[in-house]
């Protein structure tokens, strides 16, 4: 059934149905709109072309073999799919809601993070970083401890009418690989995201509003790492500019099509509000601990003993 | 575009020593170099974090075969972004092919590779250490067609899988690979290494001379390595292994293996043997 959704703080109209996300109210006009329809085979005067996607500037194609075509037209607000023959419908939407809706919002002229975004007493942790450095697994330790979830994986930062950066929530969900969802308990209550993937989603309540960032954590890769303690190393500058960008979704397309106007003052304006370390952290499930406590008092240095107890490690 | 030249071997067959060595080439203003940030870039073809960058997909949403079949491309990308002539490339896959005949590891002449090759027996005895297993598991490894890194499906490795097959079965592949290739011997580069690390500086078409190349070699002296090892940490050793350059010596697995256990490692040896002499590719 055809719905208005809610996403990354964005109305969106689908004809795809799109049942993992919360709809939007009664009357709320869609800023974008999903349609199934013909996709071309080629833009006019493309400049890009990989194996998986092409683009002219203003109009961009993705696709993959097996799964189908998304043709993203209108400045980013019209994205037209053509599903390819026996494509399962959760790796559509898959897609859509992830690389598709990340080339589709730099065509909007938006900015998102690649990034698990986690709240509390009214402002943002986000955590950025590489693939597998434990960005969604941190985030869903810290909401046992009672923080709310903001995102899994895209953080949609806009400007509010304070000019304080602000995230969006993304989405009612966490993206877990069974070794955390096990050590989370959270099997029983996981779904399957597309079949064969081992990856897999547990549904949760999100942070209904946007809020304002205060602090990012860049993570980096985790190598079973034997560190004992947290260390922080602030990433100011030039270097803070620098992690932002990379840690940008669909950083593939940044230089090509992305408003450097617009970024550049989001990312300045974000530099200046927020805290942006890299915390290096004894890493491991095993030692789950000990990392979300001295997560927390990164966190919040003065929460420590004045009312949040030191990974209390509450259950659900 | 780029010239690509992949350094590719088996796990433990001497690749990060060859790193090592490049970086202290190429910057001998930081000889020796700090082990946990080599100056010098050579990206693994294997890493997740490049794939998902490069082609705008986290492969954590792709399949198995959805990831294998885009790795090409993701390697056309990065050459394509790459702002130097030369992109040097570490490599532990097989050369293997795709099931629409595509070699995933390219082929000439966007690409070459410099391969080292190491008798399998001290292969085995290095994984022991490296894999945190015993000498049977070793050998069962290097004698496994199936034999990949990077598996688990329990977690997010941050490596993308990688197919290795046997011993032979990686040589192999890579000594008929459709490419310029420079085969250099583990062995030789520990009894000899001037004349073997000096061809594959030219190999590389890199300026370097004699000296400098004996230079960069003092600078990755294997005692070196372990001494900066024990002064801090090397990241990439696992994290159930002390440490990662552990003895460096050739033909210790002909005294540690029992005969059963060196007999199919000595049979495959002996058809790469054949197929060195047979391809002329004997220094």
């Amino acid at each position: 059934m055809n719905q208005t959704y809610r996403y990354c703080g964005v109305p969106i109209f689908s004809e795809l149905p799109l049942p993992e996300l919360p709809t939007a109210a009664t009357g709320t006009a869609a800023e974008r709109a999903v349609r199934f329809g013909a996709t071309p085979a080629q833009l006019p005067d493309e400049q890009r072309r990989t194996a998986t996607f092409a683009h002219n500037g203003r109009e961009a194609l993705w696709w993959l073999a097996g799964i189908g075509r998304f043709h993203i037209s209108d400045q980013g607000r019209l994205i037209t799919l053509s599903p390819d023959d026996g494509a399962e419908e959760a790796a559509l939407r898959l897609m859509l809601l992830h690389p598709v809706w990340a080339l589709a919002s730099l065509l909007r002229g938006e900015w998102l993070l690649n990034a698990a975004a986690v709240s509390r007493q009214g402002e943002i942790t986000a955590f950025i970083g590489p693939s597998a450095c434990g960005k969604s697994t941190l985030a869903a330790l810290l909401l046992r401890e009672g923080f709310g979830l903001v995102s899994d994986a895209l953080l949609r930062v806009t400007q509010d009418a304070q000019g304080r950066l602000i995230g969006h929530p993304q989405g009612p969900w966490l993206q877990l690989w069974p070794s955390a969802l096990k050590h989370l308990e959270l099997d029983d209550n996981s779904t399957e995201l597309r079949a064969g993937l081992p990856l897999r989603r547990v549904i949760l309540p999100t942070q209904a509003e946007a809020l304002p960032i205060a602090r990012l954590a860049l993570l980096r890769e985790q190598r079973d790492n034997t560190l004992d303690i947290l260390t922080q190393r602030p990433q100011q500058g030039t270097l803070g500019f620098t992690t932002l960008l990379q840690c940008s979704a669909g950083n593939t397309w940044l230089d090509d099509l992305a408003d450097r106007h617009a970024l550049f003052q989001h990312a300045v304006g974000l530099l200046k509000q927020a805290r942006i370390e890299r915390l290096d952290l004894p890493w491991g499930l095993a030692h789950d601990e000990r990392m979300v406590s001295e997560v927390q008092q990164w966190i919040d240095p003065a929460a420590i003993g004045a009312g949040i107890t030191q990974s209390s490690m509450k259950r659900w | 575009m780029p010239r690509t030249v992949w350094l590719a071997s088996y796990p433990k067959s001497g690749n990060t020593w060859f790193r090592i060595f490049l970086a202290n080439l190429l910057h001998p203003e930081q000889a020796p170099v700090d082990l946990n940030q080599l100056p010098e870039r050579t990206p693994i073809a294997s890493s997740r974090g490049h794939f998902d960058d490069l082609l705008g997909v986290p492969s954590a949403l792709l399949t198995q075969a959805e990831i294998d079949r885009l790795r090409p491309a993701a390697d056309a990308e990065l050459a394509r972004a790459w702002d130097e002539p030369l992109l040097l490339r570490k490599a532990h896959d097989a050369y293997t092919r795709l099931p629409d005949g595509t070699p995933l590891m390219g082929q000439g002449p966007d690409f070459s590779a410099i391969y080292i090759l190491r008798d399998p027996w001290d292969v085995a005895v290095s994984m022991t250490n490296h894999f945190n297993c015993d000498l049977d598991q070793a050998v069962a490894n290097l004698t496994n067609p199936e034999f990949a890194v990077a598996v688990t499906r329990r977690k997010l490795n941050g490596q993308l899988r990688q197919q290795l097959g046997t011993w032979e079965m990686h040589a192999s592949g890579w000594l008929q690979a459709p490419m310029p290739l420079c085969l250099l011997r583990y062995e030789t580069m520990k009894a000899d290494p001037l004349p073997e690390f000096r061809r594959a500086v030219r190999f590389m078409e890199l300026p370097h001379d004699d000296d400098a190349i004996t230079a960069a070699l003092e600078a990755s002296r294997f005692e070196r390595l372990q001494q900066a090892e024990q002064a801090e940490r090397f990241q990439e050793t696992p994290k159930h292994t002390q440490a990662f350059f552990r003895r460096g010596i050739s033909g210790e697995g002909l005294d540690k293996l029992t005969p059963e256990q060196r007999a199919p490692l000595e049979t495959m040896q002996q058809r790469i043997q054949a197929l060195i002499i047979e391809r002329g590719l004997a220094a």
